[in-house]
């Protein structure tokens, strides 16, 4: 007779990581189908197409690196990395921006650092960062959101021509009439305008602010559903929402002429995105919980600067690039005081 | 619990009239409603103080130090047991147990043992004889053999796989889990990290179970105990909720024994340095002394040759007293004055080769030289007085011979007295003061030999 003779324990609830990226994935799904609605096909079309990208990709180094490509490719972690690049991006870029993004993504920022769990930064904010660096044009040159304007019912761009749009580029006229620009975009180069003054000549906030809101709203219930399936911890999400809450409460109660309220800060932009999807990425992020409020904390800190004050429109990537950085070091000085201990250990090995 | 809540108290009144303890508590999970209800029967009309407390089922809640901070709130130091902060923990089986030895003058010869598994036709109870074979007790619960492939001896968290089922039951056997494949697969393979901590959020000691993972998988110790590596109760929390499915318990022991092997090396290196320099100190210090009496005697000898050179012409007889209780040694004083004349001749080399190359301090090798010369002679004349005082002492015997005999065996005695002491002591302090006062016995029995021998070769 022979027994089996393993280690305890010798029960596991059955998680795994393919489980944790679907759950994921799954609590994308409101904000995609909100992104669908406001900004037309491309957003399904740049998902699509971004997770094939990441698919071959990850598939390719795998090989290249020698590794079990089919047990990697399932757990599923390059196809949400893809996907939160693809909801990222404009979803009217053309196709090779996101074939470099994706690229970036998974071989650079992820690969070539040694494969899922080893990489310091957030590979869809590295990829980000790249692209919005090398092309200023293609990242900023967002959707006009669709609205419903009286008489001609909703408007959405058809989805052959979206298709056309990414993959041929060639018809900038047809193009050019979809975009404008972002509400943070209009806040930003608003000249030498007051908000208030911004706020009624500017066409994407005073009609288009809506579809933005929605979309912020639908990010924020896919949240929740992770939140509640306990797949992330409410302590980055909510350190960072405060701190930018917080940031721009301040700067908004002294001076409500040239800074935004907190409601705009947290329900434009990729605020919502970043909060339950971004920074919650378990690998580049604090691994504590403490250090999670610390470093959600610096992220909302950090974007508020950078929207107020910095060169681009939106600093999620940024901010969650340098936070990424700080993350061991967090870490190491937010430990948890263990049981049987008077206080919390600081630092690393050498006391 | 169910069948034996009297038991259990009677057992309860023992230890606490052992103790005298300000409050008893008995936390029971809140999944067995029956063992409440038993225990809360006997318990009407109970003088001692004793609460039933509810805990939540939520693993690992009946480790010691978990349940004592569930029930008190109190957290039991690291390092530490929970006697020092004035808690003890008992089981209730201990309590029954303690209950049947001293009313039933039982001893501990039997044990309840749970038989479970899906392997087995009918899991239930057993009171079973220390010793039993597991296989007896499976045999008992209708055991399926084709469908049991891991035999566990505890829970399903920290159990102990064992080998075959001829393992007997012992005192901490409280169950025994014939589990079929369906019911524990074989664990898939690991994966990646992906720094999820959710075992960080599961961990009942606080601990970093994931950086205590990189650590013990990088061999960076140090950072491991740092961690509060030793503090983990291997409950098997982190690696149960893992995605990555990472044993990580066994990270854990590797870790740990690791850590224990460097440290009784440590030890071991430790305590073989220590008697090294113990025995460099005890070789350092008898040359010391050997040189010390040498030299004792070589001044002796000098001053006797001084005495009897004044005394001249006299009769013989007054020169030879002082020589014979200098008892010179004729084969040290000849050593002397060998080395003299080494150290002489390496001194003129030196001096010869510095000149010759025109060095700095050739009036200091000047001086040593003709010092040593100085030396030398008074060496040599101490060594032919020596050899004369010989000569003429070769009839006077020293008088006290017979009592330096008793001397030299007493103290031969002690020495034999204290080492076999030395043998016999364990504690590390007692050791050090004894090894000390062998030393010191030594030293005085080898004097006294080495001056018994002098006196019988005088």
């Amino acid at each position: 007779m022979s027994l089996i003779r393993v280690s305890s324990p010798h029960l596991h609830k059955g998680n795994s990581v393919a489980k944790v990226m679907r759950l994921v994935m799954l609590a994308m799904l409101p904000g995609i189908v909100a992104m669908t609605l406001f900004f037309g096909w491309g957003t399904l079309i740049q998902i699509v197409w971004a997770a094939l990208l990441a698919l071959g990709f990850e598939a390719a180094i795998l090989k290249l690196r020698q590794r079990p490509v089919l047990c990697s490719l399932k757990d599923g972690s390059a196809l949400v990395s893809a996907l939160l690049l693809a909801v990222a991006i404009p979803p009217f870029a053309p196709w090779w921006l996101t074939l470099v993004g994706i690229f970036v993504a998974i071989v650079l920022s992820k690969h070539l650092y040694g494969g899922l769990g080893q990489n310091p930064f957030n590979p869809a904010m590295v990829a980000y960062a790249l692209l919005l660096i090398s092309f200023p044009v293609e990242m900023t040159r967002w959707t006009s959101p669709f609205v419903l304007s009286e008489g001609e019912g909703w408007q959405v761009a058809p989805f052959l021509d979206t298709v056309k749009a990414i993959f041929t580029a060639s018809d900038t006229r047809w193009y050019d009439s979809f975009t404008g620009a972002t509400p943070l975009d209009a806040l930003r180069h608003r000249g030498g305008l007051t908000t208030e003054e911004v706020w009624r000549q500017s066409n994407v906030l005073s009609q288009g602010i809506g579809a933005w809101h929605a979309v912020s709203a639908a990010w924020l219930m896919g949240g929740i559903f992770l939140l509640y399936r306990k797949v992330i911890t409410w302590h980055a999400p909510a350190a960072m929402l405060l701190a930018l809450g917080l940031c721009a409460s301040m700067f908004f109660g002294f001076d409500p002429d040239n800074y935004a309220d907190p409601f705009f800060h947290l329900s434009t932009g990729a605020t919502m995105l970043a909060a339950f999807f971004i920074i919650t990425d378990p690998v580049s992020s604090a691994t504590g919980n403490r250090g999670r409020v610390v470093f959600g904390a610096g992220i909302g800190v950090l974007i508020f600067i950078i929207r107020t004050w910095g060169n681009y429109p939106d600093g999620v990537a940024f901010a969650v690039l340098l936070l990424n950085l700080a993350a061991p070091f967090i870490d190491l000085y937010t430990q948890p005081r263990s049981y049987g201990h008077r206080s919390a250990r600081r630092g690393g090995g050498n006391p | 619990m169910r069948e034996r809540a009297a038991e259990i108290l009677s057992g309860i009144r023992i230890i606490s009239h052992l103790l005298r303890p300000s409050h008893i508590m008995i936390g029971i999970e809140d999944n067995k409603p029956q063992a409440i209800h038993a225990l809360q029967q006997v318990l009407t009309g109970c003088e001692l103080n004793i609460d039933i407390r509810v805990v939540p089922t939520k693993y690992p809640s009946g480790g010691e130090r978990q349940l004592i901070q569930l029930l008190t709130g109190l957290e039991v130091p690291s390092g530490h047991i929970p006697a020092d902060i004035g808690i003890v923990c008992q089981n209730v089986g201990t309590a029954a147990a303690i209950h049947r030895a001293v009313h039933l003058g039982e001893p501990l010869i039997s044990r309840i043992v749970t038989v479970t598994g899906d392997a087995v036709a009918q899991p239930q109870n057993f009171d079973a004889l220390i010793g039993t074979p597991f296989a007896d007790l499976l045999a008992a619960a209708r055991l399926h053999q084709e469908r049991l492939s891991r035999l566990l001896m505890g829970g399903p968290m920290m159990g102990v796989a064992v080998a075959h089922e001829q393992i007997p039951v012992i005192k901490t056997t409280n169950c025994i889990l014939a589990a079929s494949e369906q019911e524990m697969p074989l664990p898939p393979a690991e994966q990646p990290c992906i720094r999820c901590a959710m075992c960080e959020q599961v961990c009942p000691a606080t601990l970093l179970p994931q950086q205590l993972y990189w650590f013990a998988k990088g061999r960076e110790f140090d950072k491991a105990r740092h961690h509060n590596l030793f503090d983990c109760i291997e409950c098997g929390a982190c690696a149960y909720v893992c995605p990555s499915h990472i044993p990580l318990v066994q990270y854990y022991r590797f870790a740990k024994s690791e850590i224990r092997t460097e440290e009784a090396e440590q030890r071991k290196a430790d305590h073989a340095r220590r008697r090294f320099e113990a025995r460099q100190a005890r070789l350092e210090r008898e040359r010391a002394e050997k040189e010390a009496r040498r030299k004792a005697r070589a001044e002796e000898a000098a001053l006797a040759q001084q005495a009897r050179r004044s005394s001249d012409g006299e009769e013989p007889k007054s020169g030879a007293a002082p020589a014979a209780t200098a008892a010179p040694d004729l084969k040290q004083l000849k050593t002397a004055a060998a080395v003299a004349r080494t150290k002489l001749k390496k001194a003129r080399d030196g001096l010869k080769n510095a000149q010759e190359k025109k060095l700095d301090g050739i009036d200091a090798l000047q001086a040593t030289v003709t010092e040593l010369e100085q030396k030398s002679q008074a060496a040599q004349r101490a060594l032919e007085a020596a050899e004369q005082a010989e000569a003429a002492s070769a009839g006077e015997k020293g008088v006290d011979l017979k009592q330096l005999k008793i001397d030299a065996a007493m103290a031969r005695a002690t020495v034999t007295k204290l080492e076999r002491a030395l043998a016999n002591t364990e504690d590390e302090q007692g050791r050090r003061e004894l090894e000390a006062e062998l030393v010191a016995a030594r030293n005085q029995s080898d004097t006294l030999q080495q001056r018994l021998r002098e006196h019988s070769s005088a």
